[in-house]
């Protein structure tokens, strides 16, 4: 995802600015007062301790032997940390692929069942320093605004230099005033969701500004949720 | 089935039976699927980089260790803040009261919300809900589970019924004149899922 993107005002003049997340209170972390713990991931079984292999190896009924010899536990190997690994496909028999696999979408309605099988959709991107995000001038109240959509990303808006600052306090300035959040879009009209990056998941975004003197604080805040409930099963 | 989130307000308590909502519930959703040659459904797996392991579901685990290697259990450890104090385990808040305050709505602007629960009203007191309807916020303690810190919910509701949102707080700096801050490079976002909110 870009850290600048475009963005426009009011008036359509746009500004080049940079998104950043904005911090969050630290993690908790577990562990033992005064001790170095560490957390990994390690090797639990090999291909040939797995059930499906012991199964072949020594009949389906295996039971007494897992207690007479461990054959599940390959002692050479198991407990080795994983470190990096690379994501791999193999076929249903579970050989490699010789060639790339073929790709179908698959479209599941909210009740689970499948409404189609199609061919992928690719998405393009449409925020970065080349497209603008979009001032829509459609505003909504923030008390109507947190009961209606689900906020479950915010991105900081900031200047980059003195130009942009003006620019981005006026925003702020004028959102604040209203106690509103303004939606903003992506495409040449602004009715688009924003995309971030290609085929990331679109969200529709709220500029929310704050001031404090000649300070200011603007966010973006992304919603790909409303508040609803959810439509009843049919019977 | 959970216990009740039950809340105290003035003096009186209200009580609503809660379930997890998400996106797939509302919309649906899309999921890529890979294919193999006969259009069966290919197996995920992982191939370590040196290229020793082919790891297969079910073929790791995960784990705390101390310094000489050693496996600890969940058990023996405790939950540690940034330096390094233990902190108390606390229980969960379902079902025990908890006391929920009028906050002003554009708190909720300073969280992401990590979870949603639509929830049914058991008894809800005349004044709280003539408050939620005015359009009101109501933020409370809450915690699921036992865990060792305890999260921040918001109690709202809407023309679709009463809704909890908890949420983890995010800290904004504040920009001035004169001074650039220099963004670090946002976390990446999945990528799934049609939208169709409008």
């Amino acid at each position: 995802m870009a850290s600048t993107i475009r963005i426009t005002n009011a008036a359509g003049r746009d500004g080049m600015v940079q998104v950043a997340t904005p911090a969050r209170e630290p993690e908790i972390v577990m562990g033992l007062p005064g001790y170095t713990v560490g957390f990994r991931r390690y090797l639990a079984s090999t291909e040939g301790c797995r059930g499906e292999s012991l199964g072949a190896k020594l009949g389906e009924d295996y039971s007494q032997q897992l207690i007479d010899g461990d054959p599940e536990v390959d002692l050479e190997h198991v407990g080795r940390t994983i470190g990096e690994t690379n994501t791999v496909y193999l076929t249903a028999g579970g050989e490699f692929l010789h060639c790339p696999p073929s790709v179908v979408e698959v479209i599941t309605l909210a009740d689970g069942s499948e409404k189609e099988r199609r061919a992928p959709v690719d998405l393009d991107a449409n925020v970065d320093d080349e497209h603008p995000v979009r001032w829509t001038g459609r505003k909504f109240p923030i008390v109507d605004a947190v009961r209606r959509f689900v906020f479950r990303r915010s991105l900081q808006v900031m200047h980059v230099d003195g130009v942009t600052y003006d620019f981005l306090h006026a925003i702020a300035t004028e959102l604040a005033k209203d106690k509103s959040v303004m939606l903003v879009g992506g495409g040449a009209k602004g009715a688009e969701p924003l995309v971030f990056q290609a085929n990331g998941r679109p969200c529709r975004g709220f500029l929310e500004g704050r001031v404090d003197g000649d300070r200011y604080q603007l966010m973006l805040h992304l919603s790909d949720m409303e508040l609803k409930r959810p439509a009843p099963k049919e019977a | 089935m959970a216990k009740p989130i039950v809340l105290e307000f003035e003096g009186a308590q209200s009580s609503f039976d809660l379930a997890k909502l998400d996106r797939a519930r509302l919309y649906g959703a899309r999921k890529r699927i890979p294919l193999d040659q006969s259009g069966q459904t290919c197996i995920k797996a992982s191939l370590t980089t040196d290229g020793l392991y082919l790891l297969q579901s079910g073929m790791t685990a995960q784990g705390y260790f101390d310094e000489d290697g050693r496996w600890l259990q969940r058990s023996q450890l405790s939950g540690l803040d940034v330096d390094g104090n233990v902190l108390e385990l606390r229980p969960s808040t379902l079902g025990v009261c908890q006391t929920a305050v009028a906050v002003d709505p554009s708190e909720l602007l300073r969280y992401t919300t990590d979870a949603i629960y639509l929830l049914e009203a058991i008894g809800v007191d005349g004044a709280l809900d003539a408050r939620l309807g005015a359009g009101e916020v109501f933020r409370f303690g809450f915690n699921y589970g036992s865990d060792f810190h305890l999260e921040t919910a918001f109690l709202i509701k809407n023309a679709d019924g009463y809704f909890c949102l908890v949420g983890t707080p995010m800290l904004p700096i504040w920009s001035e004149p004169g001074r650039v801050e220099l963004a670090a490079n946002p976390e990446e976002t999945s990528d799934d899922l049609d939208f169709e909110m409008f």
